[in-house]
């Protein structure tokens, strides 16, 4: 079986069109349902708007407890906010 | 043949070849090796051929250190010792193991792992596992919905564990041995005295004693202690008639360096997408092999992170228990407590559970522990039945430990999202290691270290042939030889090292 992994890997034209799915999908909202339960959210957008967080790199962080991604905790804040 | 001290009359003197101490994992291993030597060679039991209650509180012992569990529920005294509870894991260390690491204390093993894995097959035969690869990807080459998660394998792979039946070598290896001719298996031989030569460098004689009063005196040409990480440095260090400190503890080094593997609930996965976790899927004694996530050795060396694994199962069937706060301290309950859950579970048929239906799972790690010296055995005032002084127990961690954990979470988690894998979550104590650690923290049961090997007497206190600094004729065999952990279940490695031994002594028995 190929694995997506080694997809990626061995694919030459990755360079070529990885960037164009990206502008596909740029415009689409970070989704974060899939892990995380509306109470989740809520807490990391209060935590992330409160900087209480860390960050792993440039775009991950880790924040009550998650390793997410910079995107999905400004969707949480996003989320908490209008809440709010 | 089968003799027992219990009913032999007063001063029983015998004279062999090899006496090795303790009929456990590494003992029964080394004589299961000479069974066709043509050499004479006693085996000395503690216990009989049952457990016995009496017999299991000479295991007694205090734990002033770390919480752990009750010393005489973690370790058997009868013939078979502690493979008669054993939970069958069978994985060997890794080559990063044997390594000196800037990043670890006191790391590197004066043997290398190639040195070490030319034992695996005979050591795997013992546990009845199959000699084929350790390589998970060509294990599992063909075999259905047996599906890695698909992670950088420089960062984490998934690490192949095979399950032993489990072998009780008390039970599979008594028949042969009792039956030859050339091994005498004494039980209710319990070691009480080692006499070394009077300038100290050899051993003449062991005496053993049995709970009723009888004695027993064994002249070898040469001796294997062989009853365990706690027992083995217990032993060394009450025989201080003749070097005051004890016997091979001329450095001070003797019960120090005690090691476990930490074991405790962590994190959990949420994954992206439904896939199958078969591979995954523990399921005790109906499963021939699976897997564990591992971190790669790349990944240890770049973030100075001790040896992990990871078990994964379904979090909703994973419950919050640990051994830690489920196991009786009484020697006995616990043992029945073990063979009566054991009973249930065979009885039982294998888990009917669709991986596939399942996106969370817990994660529980198997770590290694950093060599440290204030993690120790040392000896109580208190005396058992046979007047030998208890051992105490000082488990200690460092922070390497939590640190490690911290990192490893860390590097998992960033790992799920490169990968698009899926999420991590870790409760607080595992990204904030100024907290304390949890109360569901245990061990896996494991004893290592406190004869540890290295090659200069001021570092180890056996060398890279697992005899005692000092005394040629005195060997040990078991993972208190161990000089790291690793994070795998130590058995199979402990036998691999004690196969090695065996060939050693067979040079020199045969010379």
């Amino acid at each position: 079986m190929i694995t997506r992994r080694m997809f990626m890997r061995s694919c030459s034209l990755s360079a070529v069109f990885l960037p164009v799915l990206a502008c596909v999908t740029e415009d689409k909202e970070t989704d974060v349902t899939w892990f995380l339960s509306e109470t989740e959210i809520t807490a990391i957008g209060k935590a992330y708007a409160q900087n209480s967080f860390s960050f792993i790199d440039k775009d991950m962080l880790v924040i009550s407890g998650w390793v997410i991604t910079l995107a999905e905790a400004e969707v949480c804040k996003k989320k908490y906010l209008e809440s709010a | 043949m089968h003799k027992d001290l219990a009913t032999l009359t007063n001063q029983h003197t015998v004279t062999c070849d090899l006496c090795i101490v303790g009929a456990g994992a590494a003992g029964i291993s080394m004589a299961m090796d000479w069974l066709d030597a043509g050499k004479n060679v006693v085996l000395l039991e503690a216990g009989g051929f049952e457990f016995d209650v009496e017999t299991q509180s000479l295991n007694n012992g205090t734990n002033i250190g770390q919480r752990y569990y009750a010393l005489p529920a973690t370790r058997l005294r009868f013939f078979g010792g502690t493979t008669m509870h054993w939970g069958g894991y069978c994985t060997p260390l890794d080559p990063i193991d044997f390594e000196a690491r800037p990043y670890v204390l006191h790391s590197g093993w004066p043997i290398s792992f190639t040195e070490f894995a030319a034992f695996l097959p005979a050591a795997s035969k013992m546990v009845e596992i199959d000699n084929e690869t350790w390589d998970l990807d060509t294990y599992i080459a063909g075999k259905e919905n047996y599906t890695p998660l698909d992670l950088n394998p420089s960062v984490y792979y998934s690490k192949l564990f095979k399950f032993s039946p489990p072998t009780r070598f008390g039970t599979k290896y008594r028949k042969a041995l009792v039956a030859s001719t050339s091994i005498t298996v004494y039980t209710h031989a319990n070691l009480t005295d080692i006499t070394l030569d009077e300038e100290g460098k050899v051993v003449e004689k062991v005496q053993a004693k049995s709970l009723n009063g009888n004695k027993m005196t064994i002249s070898a040409n040469h001796y294997v202690l062989a009853m365990g990480a706690i027992q083995n440095a217990r032993m060394l260090l009450v025989n201080n008639k003749q070097h005051k400190q004890g016997i091979g503890n001329h450095n001070d080094l003797v019960g120090r360096y005690f090691m476990e593997h930490p074991e405790v609930k962590t994190g959990q996965i949420f994954l992206k997408r439904p896939q199958s976790m078969k591979l995954y899927f523990f399921d005790y004694t109906k499963i021939k092999m699976y897997s564990e996530l591992a971190i790669a050795e790349a990944a240890q060396r770049a973030h100075g992170i001790l040896n992990v694994t990871a078990a994964l199962h379904p979090k909703k069937l994973s419950g919050d228990w640990a051994w830690i706060n489920k196991l009786p301290e009484d020697g006995k309950e616990s043992y029945d407590f073990w063979v009566q859950a054991e009973k249930q579970i065979s009885a039982s048929p294998p888990s009917d559970v669709d991986t596939k239906k399942y996106l969370a799972y817990q994660m529980q790690i198997r770590m290694e522990q950093s060599p440290n010296p204030n993690s120790r055995i040392t000896l109580d005032s208190k005396k058992d039945k046979l007047g030998i002084a208890e051992p105490i127990l000082n488990w200690q961690l460092t922070e390497l430990e939590r640190n490690s954990i911290k990192d490893m979470h860390t590097l998992l988690g960033k790992e799920l999202i490169q990968s698009d894998v899926g999420r991590l979550h870790a409760p607080e104590w595992v990204f904030d290691t100024s907290l304390e650690w949890p109360a569901t923290l245990g061990g896996g049961w494991h004893h290592l270290g406190t004869t540890r090997m290295h090659n200069d007497p001021k570092k180890g206190v056996v060398d890279a042939n697992c005899t005692i600094h000092g005394i040629n004729n005195l060997h040990v065999a078991g993972s208190s030889c161990f000089t790291t952990a690793g994070a795998a279940n130590p058995t199979l490695s402990l036998i691999a090292l004690t196969l090695r031994l065996s060939k050693h002594l067979k040079q020199l028995i045969t010379k």
